[in-house]
This record gives structure tokens, C-alpha cells and sequence, in this order.
């Protein structure tokens, strides 16, 4: 199985007043398919994490390697291609542009990575059909519902089929049904084969979706779980009833 | 590429005021920039055409007839550096009335209009060769309303003789009669012992071609040459054909003065308007510049959604500007032209439009990229997370001030903050101090003119002017007063 | 306790033999869980040591014996619905004992333990989501509350496991001492 993600002895320190450590000698590998959650609570890493898988960021120490390219060794105008071409993020408050209409939002990335207009939107006509939002797509994001602007900025993500989709934090603005509806798009979207890594602070959501949470603690790596699937287990498996023998 | 001109016209689309401002003053800019540049560079054209066509004098000297003979002149036109010559024409500055109107005219006795050096064209009637005959230029014949068949009286002798105007001219030398200089009348050689006064004495003109007379330094040489080969003191004037282009070009001159300040001006707002608009734009749209460059924009086309705001409507006002600024300068050209009775040839350059448009396109590039650099550099982490660029950290001294004044609250704080951010305080003020100076300049332009020509005497005529021509006595003189 | 309640509950009702109650009492829970009747029974004598019921009728044929709920049952069954539930928590100590015997025993790092125990939770979080679907797809929306419980329960463990994994190095080993 391709390797998608690969993070070797990675440690990110900030030079702030005093010395902020982001990330402490972590290593991770992440096969291209999989759907994996980073979770952790605040300052525990997992926002450093994100920014170095994008590319917004450098480690002060250890390599980051993307689809086969080595982050390291970019120059700024080179990161902005690889983000271009191979990454799609989709982040907490939408951040859609709000001057352009929704097709034209979804379209930015293909532009920028140079598709041709027609397939380009060919190919955001069917992401805006499979996220079930077709009928949007001359709206401009103010007149959209939360979960209706995290669903374009989906399409936006993905219209260049990229090797990575980040999500930080992506339920983090929603209510939870509207919540529950997008990771079960983003469930889907791993199904036709897309690498999926999500960040978040919520358990429930990391083992609910992911296939596999790793969890983070102060810059390192506490736990790497990959989750089972929970079909044959039945309620009364898991949950008792509390019948004591004593009464008072 | 596709995704920039997206980002533009979208950010365009948000910004529609500021767009329509910046295009209508650079299509101010652009039009009058434009009409001042052709005109400044065909203004001078007509005359050199004229000039070479009617084989113009490099030289004209006035000779004073008691200094020297026209023998004596002859031996001038076979100096070294002297290609050709005309005269020696007898004349004199004698004073004429055209009705109650007097005026002083340089006339000149001359049998032929051609000849090798300032040939003058005949635009009416034919030349003088008979008694009493005159030929005046056409621009002074149109100023003071007389034609073929007027009459001029010379007031320089006490019998008045009349001459009739029988033809008219034009000449490069006549200068534009509103200016007051002298103007010519022709009359056959042999009439002008005629006209003189008892005080009067005969003057010969000469004019004068030369192998050097570009520059002012070698027709000074030229002068001193021919001024040699005479008795001492045997010049009384002379003028250059140097002077005389400049004072052919003086109108365009003082209006080419007006258009350039006022384009520079427009320039200069312009450029503080739109280095002000992107200061804002990037502070406004910080969060989003940290999106685009998540997306995958590269610095530099961060840097190029800002500018090319800018240029689009830049762009579009010197469009327009441009060409209204190139057909603009064709009246005012062409009346160079009439006057000289040449064809209106359209001289102006489409390559001088096209320079005056690049121009202010990089112009508004330098001043819109300079503010959008800070957007390239910026960190997209930092700027998706703050949201807004960091203000300042402390309370500034003027707002200290502003507090200690005791002005309500929400003035002293809201104008504490005017220098803030220093840079975009600096701009405003800045096109503040334009605006004010445009406007200054504009009413004050025209006040101070009022006021110059309201000093009694400066070029507005006296209301009574006496002046006594040698011919009246004195006592006739004491009478009348 | 739920039982004890609730069999009063159904006796008010209509008089119940024992394996009506069961049936009725495991039908309240939408049938989710089967109660032992041997439980049903121990209960129902209690009940009827404590005056709370009485038996209705002779004992019938296979020696059922219906029952029927007496005034003073009828009165504490009224409090206990309108009191809300004041007993102590219980402390699911067993991973504490664990602890610190882990700690006391083999002077080991617990680290370890406590990231395995969390992954159980989290485990556990993934499985009772997909039963919530499932209750929610079934229309039941009773059991939906329940595991919504269960959920936050389980997320409530989690945060204990990472403040023991911050606080529990530093808690001081072996405080002896008279239990208060």
C-alpha cells in the first residue's frame, strides 16, 4: 500500500518569549485510503501537525514527505504548488471567498492549478451533485447554511483529486446533525478511495469516522488506535442493566 | 492566469466605488497627459515646416541707413558662413491711422514677395508695386478689420498720405497679432522716401541664411561676423529666428504649462488614491490572503490580486483618456497651422499616446505593488488564525493627548488611532495635501491672473495716450492739451 | 433499584404474576435486555416483606401467584417518582485499584495501561455510535437516549484517563491511614 504521509522524527519548536514546544520527535506513517483522525486537546500538537502536512509550516527538526515530495527542500513558490496540485483543506469556519459565487469558489484551486475550464467545471458540477448541493451553485456563500459552506468547501477541497484532504477541526462551526451529515459525506468520499486526515479535539467524532486515531499529548504521540468495526456487537454488549441484589 | 483575473474581478466586483473613482481620474490623467505631450511635441512643428518652406531667415538685421550704405550691405552677402541673403530693403517704424486707431507699423520697401530668403505667400489681392499701394499681414489685417481695398493713413507727415491695402501675406515672422508686436506693411521701394517724417531716417533691413545656425551661440557668432565686416555701430537691431519661434509657440507654451501641472497633479492623487485603496484592501483582507495562499497562491500572485485591481481600471481610464487626449490636441495644433496658411497636417503620434499610457501604468504598478508586498509576505498560518494585521501595542501619543483634552470619548478615541498605522495615516494626509494643493492652484490660478491684469497699465490700454510723431511741432501739441 | 420501582410501577396497573412482570418490565426497556426472573422473584418477596405488595388471589394452576400493590406501595412508589436520584455515584474504582497496585506492585509505568484503557473508550465511542445509528434508522428513540448517555459517560472517561495520565506520576505512593 502507497504510503501518502510520512512523518519522520518530526519536533516543531516555536520561538515565542520562552521556547513553545509544538511537536517532540513524532513519527507517523499514513497509507494512501485511509481516513485518520489527530486528536488531542489544545497545545497538544495536532494544529502544528496539520500545518506541516499543508506545507504552512517548516519543522524546526526531521522530514516531512507528501505523496512522495519532501516538504523540506521547497521553496515557498514550490509549497504553494504542492498545495496547489496535491493537498485540499477544509477548515473549521469554511473560510469560502465571499465575493465569488459558489462555482467560482470551487473552481479557484483548478484554476490555479492550471485544468481546463471546461473540465473544471464539468468536475465541480459532480462534486456539487455527489455533496447534494447542485442547485447552489450560482449562490454566493453568505446566503448558504453552516453545513451548506463546509459542503462547497468540500467540493473545493477535492475538485483537484488531491492525495491528501485535510480537515481541521471541520464540525467545529455546525450543529451536530448538521455535523454528523458532513463527516458522513467525508465517510463516503474515503470509501471512493480519498486519504482523509482530520484533526479534532471531539473523541466521539475521531473514533465514530476514523478508521484509525492517533492521539497526541504535548507534542507526542500517546496512543495509535486503529479502530474496529462495530458490526455483530449488540446494545446489552456493551451497556448493563444496574439491577443491585440489596435494597435499602 | 484564470484563478488571478477570478480572485480580481471578484475582489473588483467588492470594491466598485473606489474602481469608478480611480477611473475617472486616470482618464483625466491619461487624456490631459496625453494632449499636453502632443502638443508640447508638435507645437513647434508647424513653424519649422513653414520656415523651411519659405526658406525663413535665420537672421533678420535692421541697419541704420545714416551708418551705412547699401553698398556697404552688399559686401555682407558674400561673407564665408552666409548661404543667402535678401535686401537691403529701405523702411522705417512709422506711425498709421485706421480710422481713430493709431498704431506703429514696420514698413518695409520691397519689389518682390519670393526671392532667396523669406518668401512670403499671398493669401489676397496681389503685391504693392504702384504708389499708394500697402500689403499687410493677415493676421493684422484681421485684427483690426481691415481688407483689400482699406485705407491706412501714415500720420508721419503732416500731408497724411493714404495707402490702400491691395493684398495680403502670411509670414512666419508676422507672431500672432494679439500679442501687440510690430507688424509689417510693404510698399514699393520706391515709395518709402515718401512716407517718411522730418524726423525719420531710413533704416535697411537685411535677412540672412547661414551654413551654422542651430543654436543661439552660433548665430551670435553669425551676428558678430557681419556686424564686422561694417563701420562701427551700423546695426540697430536684430532678430533671431530662434526668438521668434518662441514667441510663435508661446500660446501652446502657457497652455502646455496649464496641462502638464494639471496631469501631474491628477498623477499624484491618483497614485496616493490607489497606494491608499491597497493599503487598505491588504489590511481589510488579511484573513483571506492566508486562505489563497492555502489554497496554493504563491506569493507573487497574492501580490498580483492586489495590483491588478489597480491596473484594471487604470487600464480602462487610459483607454479612454488616451485617445480623447490624442484628437484633443488636434485643434489646438491645427490652429498653428491656419494661421500659417499650411495644410492641417495631423501630426500627432500615436506612439507618444501609447508611451503616456505605459507610463502611468507603471507608475500606479510601482505605487500599488509597493503596500501589496506586506500581503506576499505575509504567513497564512498566522493570518487564518489572528484574522486581522496586529494593531498597535500601545496607546499612541496623540491619543494621550487627545485624553488629557477632555473631548468626549468617542473622539478621542476614534482620532487617537489616526496614526495607528502609520503608513496609511501618512497616505491620507498626503492626498489630503494634493487635493488641497490642486484646488489651490486652480482658483488661485485664476484670481492672481484677474488681479494682474486689473494693475492699470500692465497690458490693458490707457485710456488716453499721447504720443507727438516727429512731424507735428511742439506747439501743435500744447494746443490740443 | 430499577426493578424494585418498577414492578410497583406495573402492579398499579393490574395485579401481575411473576413472568408477566418480567415480560412487561423488559417490554418498558423496548425489550433491549433480558431480566433474570430469579431477580424477579427475590425482588417481589422483599416487596412483600416490605408491605409494598400483596399477594392477589390463590395461587393458580403451575403455582403462579398474581400480585397487587398495597397503599403504603402505592405511597412510596408516588415519592420515589417525584424524588430525583440521590445516591452516591459509583466510582468504577477498579481501574484506580489497578493503578496504583500496577504502581505499588512493579514500580511500572501506568502510562501504558491508561493509553490502553483509552483506547477501549475510544473503541467503545465508535461502537455505540453505530448502535445510535441503528436505534435511530429502528425508530427507537428511547434506546437513542439511553446510548446518548452512554456516549457522554464514555467521553467523560476519556478526559479522566488524560487528567490521570497529567496528575496521576505525581500523586504521592502509599498514604495509609484509617478510611474516613
Amino acid at each position: 500500500m502507497n504510503t501518502r504521509i510520512e512523518l519522520t522524527n518530526v519536533s516543531k519548536i516555536y520561538n515565542g518569549g520562552s521556547k513553545q514546544v509544538g511537536l517532540s520527535d513524532v513519527s507517523l506513517s499514513i497509507p494512501s485510503g485511509q481516513f485518520a483522525a489527530i486528536m488531542g486537546p489544545s497545545g497538544s500538537g495536532k494544529s502544528t501537525l496539520l500545518n506541516l502536512i499543508a506545507g504552512l509550516d517548516r519543522p524546526t527538526s526531521g522530514t516531512v514527505t507528501v505523496d512522495g515530495v519532501s516538504l523540506g527542500g521547497l521553496s515557498e513558490a514550490a509549497l504553494a504548488r504542492y498545495r496547489r496540485q496535491r493537498l485540499g483543506v477544509v477548515f473549521q469556519f469554511f473560510h469560502l471567498l465571499n465575493q465569488l459565487s459558489v462555482l467560482d469558489n470551487i473552481l479557484l484551486p483548478a484554476q490555479l492549478a492550471g485544468m481546463k475550464t471546461a473540465t473544471a467545471r464539468a468536475r465541480a458540477r459532480d462534486l456539487l451533485d455527489q455533496l447534494g448541493i447542485a442547485e447552489k451553485a450560482g449562490a454566493y456563500p453568505a446566503r448558504l447554511s453552516g453545513g451548506e459552506r463546509q459542503r462547497v468547501a468540500i467540493a473545493r477541497a477535492l475538485v483537484n483529486r488531491p492525495a491528501v484532504l485535510l480537515a481541521d477541526e471541520p464540525t467545529g462551526a455546525l450543529d451536530s446533525r448538521t455535523g454528523e451529515q458532513v463527516l458522513d459525506l467525508l465517510v463516503e468520499v474515503n470509501r471512493g478511495g480519498q486519504t482523509i486526515v482530520m484533526v479534532t479535539h471531539d473523541a466521539k467524532l475521531a473514533a465514530a469516522y476514523a478508521a484509525r486515531v492517533v492521539s497526541l499529548r504535548d507534542g507526542r504521540i500517546l496512543d495509535d488506535a486503529q479502530m474496529q468495526p462495530s458490526s455483530g456487537r449488540s446494545v446489552s454488549d456493551l451497556m448493563q442493566l444496574e439491577i443491585k441484589e440489596a435494597g435499602k | 492566469m484564470k484563478a488571478l483575473l477570478t480572485k480580481i474581478l471578484g475582489d473588483l466586483r467588492r470594491r466598485r466605488v473606489q474602481a469608478i473613482v480611480i477611473f475617472i481620474i486616470v482618464t483625466l490623467t491619461a487624456g490631459v497627459g496625453t494632449l499636453g505631450i502632443e502638443v508640447l511635441n508638435g507645437s513647434s512643428a508647424p513653424f519649422d515646416q513653414a520656415f523651411n518652406q519659405q526658406a525663413g531667415a535665420h537672421l533678420q538685421i535692421a541697419f541704420d541707413g545714416r551708418v551705412v550704405t547699401p553698398d556697404q550691405l552688399a559686401a555682407t552677402t558674400t561673407l564665408p558662413d552666409v548661404t543667402a541673403s535678401a535686401g537691403p530693403w529701405p523702411g522705417s517704424i512709422l506711425p498709421f491711422a485706421n480710422g481713430t486707431a493709431k498704431v506703429l507699423l514696420r514698413v518695409l520697401g520691397r519689389a518682390d514677395p519670393g526671392g532667396p530668403v523669406d518668401r512670403l505667400q499671398i493669401v489676397a489681392g496681389h503685391w504693392a508695386s504702384q504708389p499708394g499701394e500697402v500689403v499687410l499681414t493677415r493676421s493684422f489685417a484681421e485684427a483690426s478689420q481691415l481688407s483689400v481695398g482699406s485705407q491706412l493713413t501714415a500720420i508721419s507727415r503732416l500731408d497724411k498720405p493714404t495707402l490702400t491695402v491691395v493684398g495680403e501675406v502670411t509670414d512666419i515672422d508676422e507672431a500672432d497679432a494679439s500679442l501687440q508686436s510690430l507688424q509689417y506693411a510693404w510698399v514699393a521701394p520706391s515709395q518709402v522716401a515718401g512716407l517718411l517724417g522730418p524726423s525719420d531716417h531710413v533704416d535697411y533691413v537685411m535677412l540672412f541664411r547661414f551654413r551654422q545656425a542651430a543654436a543661439a551661440a552660433d548665430l551670435q557668432q553669425d551676428t558678430q561676423e557681419i556686424e564686422g565686416a561694417l563701420p562701427p555701430r551700423a546695426v540697430a537691431n536684430t532678430l533671431t529666428y530662434l526668438v521668434v519661434k518662441q514667441i510663435f509657440t508661446v500660446n501652446s507654451t502657457i497652455i502646455l504649462g496649464f496641462l502638464l501641472a494639471f496631469a501631474a497633479f491628477a498623477l499624484g492623487a491618483v497614485v496616493l488614491i490607489i497606494a491608499n485603496v491597497v493599503t487598505g484592501a491588504v489590511l481589510a483582507s488579511y484573513r483571506e490572503i492566508g486562505i489563497i495562499k492555502a489554497l496554493g497562491f504563491t506569493p507573487g500572485q497574492v501580490v498580483l490580486t492586489f495590483v491588478g485591481q489597480m491596473l484594471i481600471p487604470t487600464l480602462a481610464g487610459c483607454i479612454i483618456g488616451a485617445p480623447i487626449g490624442v484628437l484633443g490636441s488636434i485643434p489646438i495644433l491645427n490652429s498653428s497651422y491656419q494661421a500659417l496658411n499650411l495644410p492641417a497636417t495631423t501630426l500627432v503620434s500615436p506612439l507618444l499616446a501609447l508611451s503616456t499610457t505605459i507610463g502611468i501604468l507603471v507608475v500606479v504598478s510601482l505605487f500599488a505593488t509597493f503596500p501589496a508586498l506586506r500581503a506576499g509576505l505575509l504567513k497564512p498560518v498566522a493570518a487564518i488564525t489572528k484574522g486581522t494585521a496586529p494593531g498597535p501595542q500601545r496607546r499612541s501619543l496623540l491619543s494621550a493627548l487627545l485624553q488629557r483634552l477632555h473631548l468626549p470619548r468617542p473622539l478621542s478615541v476614534g482620532a487617537g488611532d489616526a496614526f495607528a498605522r502609520p503608513l496609511r495615516g501618512l497616505l491620507t494626509a498626503l492626498a489630503v495635501l494634493i487635493a488641497v494643493a490642486t484646488l489651490t492652484f486652480a482658483f488661485g490660478l485664476q484670481s492672481s491672473f484677474q488681479k494682474v491684469t486689473a494693475i492699470p497699465g500692465f497690458f490693458a490700454r490707457p485710456d488716453v495716450s499721447i504720443t507727438r510723431y516727429g512731424a507735428y511741432p511742439d506747439s501743435t501739441l500744447m494746443q490740443t492739451l | 433499584m430499577s426493578l424494585r420501582y418498577g414492578i410497583l410501577g406495573l402492579l398499579t396497573e393490574e395485579p401481575l404474576h411473576g413472568y408477566e412482570m418480567k415480560s412487561r418490565f423488559e417490554a418498558l426497556l423496548g425489550r433491549t435486555w433480558e431480566v433474570n426472573i430469579g431477580q424477579v422473584y427475590s425482588t417481589l418477596q422483599r416487596l412483600e416483606r416490605d408491605g409494598l405488595i400483596e399477594a392477589a388471589g390463590e395461587r393458580g394452576d403451575r403455582g403462579k401467584l398474581a400480585y397487587q400493590v398495597t397503599e403504603a406501595g402505592r405511597q412510596q412508589l408516588a415519592a420515589w417518582l417525584t424524588e430525583p436520584e440521590t445516591e452516591p455515584q459509583d466510582l468504577h474504582e477498579t481501574l484506580f485499584v489497578k493503578l496504583l497496585l500496577l504502581r505499588r506492585l512493579t514500580k511500572g509505568q501506568v502510562d501504558t495501561l491508561i493509553a490502553r484503557q483509552r483506547r477501549v473508550y475510544l473503541q467503545r465511542l465508535r461502537d455505540l455510535a453505530t448502535l445510535e445509528r441503528q436505534a435511530r434508522q429502528e425508530g427507537r428513540h428511547d434506546l437513542v437516549l439511553l446510548i446518548k448517555g452512554a456516549v457522554l459517560h464514555t467521553e467523560a472517561d476519556i478526559k479522566w484517563m488524560d487528567v490521570l495520565l497529567e496528575e496521576f506520576p505525581s500523586l504521592e505512593s502509599d498514604r495509609g491511614g484509617t478510611p474516613t
